[in-house]
């Protein structure tokens, strides 16, 4: 099990952790959304739960459960500047297919079925 | 008020609304480019998964069909065919834990949205 971050992606995650005043790590979690079918979800987490992953890298940490963690093993995270917009990037060995902005993705059978797997509840 | 103000009102498109975060982000990338000649252009492009996509970019040119909003000194630019599809809507700037982007917000002429809403029907 791995997820690694660049140096940008952990600049971000400590940015965004001084602006609001606490935390301890980014969670980022999974859900069906949009019309690939899933969505990354990102939150600042207060406390490590007993179903969580984590990884850290560049004084940075993520939280992953292990329900997400399965679409996300292997993913390298970096925070990236285009055009305009400046947002986290996903290299993702599991993904197929993405859609649009890039916000929504599905991946790889035979791994998982997307229609069949409850991710979050 | 008299018929003729209200039938002028009715006459005319919604405006489209800049916001105050959107005119700062605008203002602080001219200081970032050192370019004081630079504007928001705002458009319509067929793409995305409902259809129609949002498009950002930075311009020095104003072209004659464009409608021009300006705000706290900043211009924001819209060319005529991509006014019809966001008359009435919101241009906004969104800074969150996700990232930083400009967005189109409360669009009177989308139907439907998908993902991220960077895609629309209308």
């Amino acid at each position: 099990m791995s997820i690694t971050l660049t140096e940008n992606a952990a600049k971000q995650i400590q940015r965004q952790i001084v602006k609001r005043g606490k935390g301890i790590a980014l969670r980022i979690g999974v859900k069906k959304v949009g019309c690939t079918g899933l969505a990354h979800t990102f939150d600042i987490a207060d406390e490590i739960h007993a179903t969580d992953h984590s990884f850290e890298s560049h004084d940075a940490r993520v939280l992953i459960d292990a329900d997400s963690l399965v679409f996300l093993d292997g993913s390298r995270i970096d925070f990236v500047t285009e055009g305009l917009k400046q947002m986290f990037k996903f290299d993702n060995p599991n993904v197929e297919s993405e859609c649009g902005c890039g916000e929504s993705f599905n991946v790889k059978k035979p791994k998982l079925d997307v229609q069949n797997t409850e991710v979050t509840p | 008020m008299n018929a003729v103000a209200e039938n002028i009102q009715a006459a005319l498109p919604p405006a489209i609304i800049f916001t105050d975060s959107a005119a700062t982000k605008i203002a602080d990338l001219i200081v970032e480019e050192g370019n004081p000649d630079l504007k928001l252009r705002v458009y319509i492009q067929g793409g995305g998964c409902s259809g129609f996509s949002y498009g950002f970019t930075f311009d020095e040119v104003v072209n004659e069909d464009d409608t021009t909003v300006i705000k706290n000194g900043v211009s924001l630019l819209i060319d005529a065919m991509s006014y019809q599809y966001l008359a009435g809507a919101e241009v906004d700037y969104k800074n969150d834990l996700e990232g930083t982007q400009f967005v189109i917000r409360n669009n009177p002429s989308a139907k439907s949205t998908c993902g991220c809403g960077s895609s629309f029907s209308a």
